[in-house]
């Protein structure tokens, strides 16, 4: 799991312990380093320190030997940490403390001293402005975890109180002798109780973060530095350890322990105290005062303090009881504790409502805010016992829902119900599911999950690992084959031929059964996690209906989807994508992504209100738009009309009110979707003949109006007015506006989506492209009778990288000579300079007409593979859109078609003015392989004078290499040079030769 | 006074540099009158050429309105008031960047004679401004709107200057400017046209072309002693025009045997019925598909791919798709096989040489300009239910357009007769302009 994710798993843990001890500079004479190492290497002792507590990311110890080298050491590299022993040969360690501070102010100083004789003589003359603390050295190495742990817990206490309301136990002990060895103690023991207690966590990682809200020990070495301490986090202080004997108006107060429990018990009777001695004599004062008491010379000490914490705490299963002491229940976590709130007596719930338990053990489990909302309320608050009970169960019923946003869960049958997310097996989530686990973190570290009238969320996935991968090829001991295999239908009746193990089989079944209505099976790949290798579109996507009563037939619904999307790890447009990245196709693995497909049925029909694709860079921003607004292309019913390339509303989310492309309502009329995509739920899925997405189909605008989904995103256009109206009552021509949404703002689709792009884009870095879907819920009509009013839902889909284009280059005022020059185009994809084509291959002008352009797909495919053989890599150059699914747009070519293409241009002749590509799929390709892209306006003939243009004449005048009727292929001697500016969206390409 | 159209456009010329768009209609018009003004002396003392190409008011405007960033734009804003001898000034508002004064004066020029052939009581007008509504809000839209019309107001009124929509002032845009001229006004009055049906809006606006156009062929053919009934005619174009000419020309007992889009046209031999008719509406206006697909779903029709309907043998023609629509090959084959009328519902379909040929062969030919001055009129008649306070009904606004066709028609005959043969062109030109010249010496030198 990457750190960005990790991260983002709780906002409020993610905020905590923002200072960490990561390098030790440890600065010994070697004497005392071998002492110190005389167990091996302190490194290695740390590392096993933190990882018997199940610390992360265990700092590194530095060593130098005199105070000198220390101070150069600091010059070169960053410490967090200065640890000391006492006998340097160059300088004292004061003097090497205070120079310290000198060069690098704040930064703590420690001293270790080696023995206790040692530890007296510092002691005497230690200038508290130069060492920040003085520890004993106890011959076991959890004292260093000690000293860090005190380090961090001392810089972060103020901010983990403001940011976590974290707890804090308030240690009092003047010894460096006690306190090195309890502060050992004490923090092994926290650490090891916590991760006890969040082995109910719904994974690993959820666990560790609970870790970084343990209680912070704060330590005061006299009573007027504790009652300081105690007065400044009263309200955080949950435990007190004090020794009995400590100093008091500068002597030695054999009493001043008992003083401050006293004083400490004064803001909070119930406040756990645990007086230390070493005179056993003092247990009865401790007892008179109802406060805990270990002695120090104690056999059993280490098990006593355990006690204590456990119990002051509040580690460990909640033990109900009546106010005798009985034992009437038991809860090890928040959902057990629930149940057994409904039934226990109701002395029990007075008893540890009076006395704080319930906050004490939910503060334990790092629920402070909940803990925060209970500890204040008196039983006397409420008007009866079954009230109290009531106010205990909603609250934790809320926290228990709230554990479940957030959260990538293990799969667990028993929680499945619960978890939004959740992964099966060990492998990797692939690049896909992670950008969908981002997401659905990303929503639950916002304040809500809804915004103004729109709900934010994810839809339910679960998702099967590379490891199932793994597991189903290696049990069909498919490798060989599927590397050898070149048709993709061989492969697939293959794959569909192979059987899960047993196990996941049973899985399966389970998630068909409880997820039950239609799946989209979604591939995740493991290269996808390149930043740079977003495979979009180039492996399978599925959708099943999921709707029989028969378990045996939604199983087979189910495994054939995910046998299929496993066998287009191979398929020809997966392997040529990957060895034009130059990865191997035996590198790649696949997670599988079941998700629950976002929409409702109408009749055989399912499908969203809309769908479409988001991204936080708009490569043809128009009128207001800005580049940097992002773009959105939103179709109603399923995302394939945009993922495709059909007709799409496009729109900025920083602009959602200006449809600059298409400006009039005529230019609406025209320019927008005529049919919808759905699945059709009477059509069988994964069909035999190869034709997997053969239920995804085509419907007619009326159907959407007779299944009520164009209220929201239609209007009518008015021949009389010259107008759209939002009012499907009137008769007209029916347009998918979306005015209803974009300009009334129905819902604020606009603003959710410029958040959203905005937090991924922050959250991963870079330009990113989101698919979303929307299920309006019951906007516009009625809820059911019965039925709470369902709100529109916003889905974000999946999130991933937009590639960044390499914009380092500085390529200054692009100028050029027109003689010289093939091409000028004011709208160019990508950056930087590329001289390595010789090779053009371009539709001929002559010859060419719209309803060629799929004849043209299979002649541009033999050419690129012909070139791509040769490793020659070409200039493309043809008409409309680009790799549209609709043909009279453009070429519908795939990736595959043209993946050794380095430089595209898009020249139609006059009068053929389609909209700029923008199948998504196909263009998240050309541009994450950096792949040039220029277009020139419609008939823009150098001849005709134009700024931008295209030189046909000169094209035409260059001898063929090869031509069918449709193509020519040029082969030049010496390389075009293509000059792109990515900022200003300016691109030319020169001739052989030219100067320019 | 100029002794030649030469000479007077050179004129016309030196007082108004750098239009030349304006200096272009000029001379069309004069060249095509100016037999009229050598013959009739009345025009000349009057000095009718001389005023009537000069605006009787030009009005130009600061038109300063806030963005949705908060900046503020400028724009300019015209009116050109050219020509009210027969009533109020009268034509549209454009919102486009190409509008200049040369340009507006233009379209006000020609906007006088038209008006006039439709025989209604309507000056001539037109007006608009620089801005460039693509890519704008429907909030800067309205801002716009609101301080075009904070000036325009005081310039117009129901009896002084009507203006209507044009390129870039749809439905949206005349709310908006009417919104804003009667809080300003602080009265409803039927200030502007094409204004939405439920507020002063005329019915059949968008059929007014189409039936305007099939009336006057009516009219030519009943001149001729002839009708539409069971007549072959061949329309182009699948938009507006196109389909309610068809609609018409079925209603009259015509054969519609053609229709096209910009990928070719359908023949259907068995003739568009109303069915067919109904097919191709709801293609074209619901659905958005390409006319090639009538062919599948009625096989008895041909798809000729990439071509016109002009060689298809018929009686009638009626181009509604785009202007140069015939050549002078396609008038020729149009007349060889057997075309006797042609109606132009489009804006110069036919090409110079077209034109030439149909005069030469001196069958029924209507130019755009009288055959599809429906929709002019019908912006004429919205005015008078205006004034009357009075929503006519469907069949009451098309009585009432089939009248002022036939009234055009007559127009054109009483100027265009020329030895027995029928010049609707020279007919719609002079009548236009005698109707204009005439009111203008009867009103005095104003």
């Amino acid at each position: 799991m990457p750190v960005r994710h990790q991260i983002l798993q709780d906002r409020r843990f993610h905020n905590l312990m923002p200072y960490r001890v990561r390098e030790v500079l440890l600065v010994s004479s070697p004497y005392d380093a071998f002492i110190l190492e005389e167990d091996g290497q302190l490194t290695e002792q740390v590392f096993f320190e933190y990882r018997d507590v199940s610390l992360s990311g265990p700092p590194r110890v530095t060593h130098v030997a005199t105070g000198e080298e220390a101070l150069l050491q600091m010059q070169k590299q960053r410490f967090d940490l200065i640890l000391v022993m006492a006998s340097l040969s160059d300088m004292g360690v004061n003097a090497l403390g205070r120079k310290v501070k000198e060069l690098r102010p704040g930064r703590p100083v420690v001293l270790l001293a080696l023995d206790r004789k040692e530890l007296d003589r510092s002691q005497e003359l230690i200038d508290t402005e130069a060492i920040d603390a003085v520890f004993l050295w106890t011959g076991d190495s959890q004292i260093l975890l000690a000293v860090i742990k005190y380090i961090e817990d001392r810089d972060n206490v103020d901010h983990d109180i403001e940011h976590g309301n974290v707890r804090v136990i308030l240690m009092v002990e003047d010894s460096p002798r006690f306190y090195s060895a309890f502060l050992g103690l004490l923090y092994k023991e926290l650490m090891n109780q916590s991760h006890s207690l969040y082995s109910e966590g719904v994974n690993e990682l959820h666990r560790r973060m609970y870790m970084r809200s343990r209680p912070k020990v704060l330590h005061a070495k006299s009573y007027e530095q504790a009652v300081a301490l105690f007065e400044r986090y009263q309200r955080n202080v949950t435990a007190v350890v004090t020794d009995v004997r400590i100093p008091r108006g500068g002597v030695l107060d054999p009493g001043g322990g008992l003083a401050f429990a006293a004083f400490a018990r004064q803001y909070d009777p119930e406040l756990p105290v645990l007086l230390q001695s070493a005179e056993p004599a003092n247990a009865e004062q401790a007892a008179a005062m109802d406060v805990a008491f270990v002695d120090k010379n104690s056999k059993s000490l280490l098990a006593e303090i355990r006690e204590f914490l456990r119990q002051s705490l509040g580690f460990g299963e909640f033990v109900f009881r009546t106010p005798d002491g009985e034992e009437v229940a038991r809860a090890a976590d928040v959902r057990e504790l629930e149940r057994q709130l409904a039934v226990v007596p109701d002395e029990s719930i007075t008893y540890h409502a009076m006395h704080n338990h319930f906050s004490l053990w939910l503060m334990a489990r790092s629920e402070f805010e909940l803990a925060g909302r209970i500890r204040p309320r008196q039983v006397s608050d409420f008007p009866s016992v079954a009230a109290t009970r009531e106010y205990l169960i909603q609250l934790l019923r809320q926290t228990r829902q709230r554990a479940q946003r957030g959260v990538i869960a293990d799969f667990s049958r028993e929680q499945f119900a619960r978890d939004l997310f959740s992964r099966f097996g060990q492998g990797s989530l692939g690049g896909k599911a992670r950008g969908i686990a981002f997401m659905h973190l990303t929503l639950a570290g916002r304040r809500g999950r809804e915004l103004g009238e729109l709900d934010l969320t994810i839809p339910k996935t679960v998702v099967l690992t590379t490891e199932c991968f793994d597991r189903f090829m290696e049990e069909n001991q498919l490798a060989d084959f599927a590397a050898e295999c070149e048709e993709d239908a061989e492969l697939a009746k293959r794959f569909r031929e192979c059987r899960f193990d047993d196990d996941l089989r049973s899985e399966l079944t389970f998630i068909a059964h409880e997820m039950t209505g239609p799946l989209a099976v979604r591939s995740s790949s493991l290269l996808e996690d390149s930043l740079h290798l977003p495979l979009a579109g180039i492996y399978n996507t599925l959708m099943i209906p999921n709707l029989s009563k028969d378990p045996e037939v939604r199983l087979r619904e189910l495994a054939t989807a995910v046998k299929i999307v496993y066998a287009s790890t191979y398929f020809h447009n997966a392997r040529t994508y990957l060895q034009s990245t130059g990865c191997r196709v035996e590198e790649e693995k696949m997670a599988v992504i079941v998700q629950r497909l976002v929409g409702r049925r109408h009749g055989a029909r399912y499908y969203p209100n809309f769908a479409g694709v988001a991204q936080s860079h708009n490569f043809y921003p128009i009128g207001p738009q800005r580049a940097e607004d992002g773009i959105v292309h939103v179709a109603l019913g399923l995302g394939r009309q945009v993922i495709d390339g059909g007709l799409a509303l496009r729109f900025s989310p920083r602009h959602p009110g200006v449809i600059p492309q298409l400006a009039t309502p005529r230019d609406m009329l025209d320019g927008t979707q005529r049919g919808f995509y759905a699945l059709d739920l009477d059509h069988p899925c994964c069909a035999d003949d190869g034709d997997f997405y053969g239920n995804v189909k085509h419907f007619d605008l009326e159907q959407a109006e007779a299944d009520g989904t164009l209220l929201a995103v239609g209007s009518v256009f008015r021949r009389d007015e010259e107008r759209l109206r939002e009012n499907l009552g009137l008769t007209g021509p029916r347009v998918v506006s979306f005015n209803n949404i974009l300009k009334h703002r129905a819902i604020p689709l606009a603003e959710a989506l410029a958040e959203l792009l905005a937090l991924a884009e922050r959250g991963l870095g870079c330009p990113v492209e989101m698919e979303f879907a929307c299920d309006m819920g019951d906007w516009g009509r009625p809820p059911a009778p019965g039925r709470e009013r369902a709100r529109p839902v916003l889905y974000p889909l999946q999130v991933r990288p937009f590639a960044a284009r390499g914009a380092h280059q500085e390529l200054g005022q692009l100028s050029y000579r027109p003689e010289e020059t093939l091409c000028v185009s004011e709208r160019s994809l990508g950056h930087g300079i590329e001289r390595a084509v010789q090779d053009i291959v371009y539709v001929r002008r002559q010859t060419w007409e719209a309803n060629a352009n799929k004849a043209i797909v299979a002649q541009i495919g033999e050419f690129n593979r012909s070139l791509g053989g040769q490793r020659r890599p070409y200039l493309l150059i043809g008409p409309g859109r680009w790799g549209t699914a609709d043909p009279w747009l453009g070429i519908p070519v795939q990736w595959g078609h043209i993946s050794n293409v380095r430089v595209i241009v898009e020249a139609s002749p006059a009068g053929y003015g389609v909209e700029p590509s923008q199948g998504t799929h196909f263009f998240q390709n050309i541009t994450s392989l950096r792949v040039g892209y220029l277009t020139v306006p419609p008939g823009a003939d150098k001849t005709d004078g134009h700024s931008e243009f295209l030189d046909w004449a000169w094209l035409d005048g260059q001898p063929a290499a090869r031509e069918t009727r449709h193509l020519r292929h040029v082969r030049l001697e010496t390389p075009l040079t293509v000059v792109l500016d990515g900022r200003e969206g300016r691109g030319l390409i020169l001739k052989p030769g030219a100067r320019g | 006074m100029a002794h030649s159209v030469d000479d007077f456009i050179a004129h016309v010329v030196t007082r108004n540099p750098a239009e030349k768009e304006f200096h272009q209609a000029v001379r069309e018009v004069v060249e095509s009158i100016w037999p009229v003004i050598e013959r009739d002396p009345r025009y000349r003392q009057g000095k009718i050429l001389e005023r009537i190409v000069e605006p009787e008011r030009v009005v130009m405007f600061r038109v300063p309105w806030v963005d949705d960033q908060g900046e503020i734009q400028v724009n300019r804003g015209f009116r050109v008031e050219m020509n009210s001898a027969l009533g109020p000034y009268k034509g549209g508002l454009r919102l486009h960047p190409s509008v200049t004064l040369g340009i507006l004066k233009f379209l006000a020029f020609e906007q006088v004679f038209k008006n006039s052939l439709t025989t209604l009581p309507l000056g001539g007008g037109k007006g608009g401004s620089d801005f460039d509504p693509k890519a704008k809000s429907d909030g800067e839209i309205m801002r716009f709107c609101q301080a075009f019309m904070a000036e325009l107001f005081r310039h117009i009124g129901p009896n002084t200057d009507v203006p209507a929509g044009d390129i870039g002032v749809g439905g949206r845009e005349l709310g908006f400017l009417f919104g804003m001229y009667k809080k300003l006004a602080n009265e409803f009055t039927g200030v502007l046209t094409g204004k939405g049906r439920d507020w002063g809006g005329s019915r059949i606006r968008p059929e007014a072309t189409g039936y305007g156009l099939v009336y006057f062929a009516a009219e030519m053919l009943a001149a001729r002693g002839d009708n539409l009934e069971g007549k072959r005619v061949l329309i182009s174009g699948a938009g507006n025009v196109a389909q309610y000419a068809a609609e018409k020309v079925l209603e009259y007992g015509g054969k519609v045997l053609t229709i096209s889009d910009s990928n070719g046209t359908i023949v259907d031999p068995q003739g568009i019925d109303r069915r067919k008719l109904d097919w191709i509406m709801d293609l074209k206006n619901n659905r958005r598909g390409r006319i090639a697909e009538y062919a599948q779903k009625f096989p008895e029709a041909e798809f000729l791919e990439d071509q016109r309907p002009w060689t298809v043998a018929c009686d009638v023609a009626l181009p509604c798709a785009t202007e140069n629509e015939i050549s002078g090959a396609d008038a020729r084959a149009l007349l060889d096989n057997g075309c006797t009328c042609v109606a132009e519902g489009a804006n110069m379909p036919s090409d110079p040489d077209a034109v030439n040929a149909f005069l030469e062969a001196e069958i029924l030919y209507g130019p755009g300009k009288a055959a599809n001055a429906g929709g002019v009129a019908v912006s004429g008649l919205e005015m008078t239910q205006n004034a009357m306070r009075l929503t006519w009904t469907r069949q009451e606004v098309d009585e009432r357009l089939r009248l002022i066709m036939r009234e055009i028609h007559r127009t054109c005959v009483r100027h265009g007769r020329q030895d027995g043969f029928v010049n609707y062109l020279d007919g719609a030109n002079i009548a236009g302009f005698i109707k204009v010249a005439d009111a203008m010496l009867d009103q005095g030198v104003v």
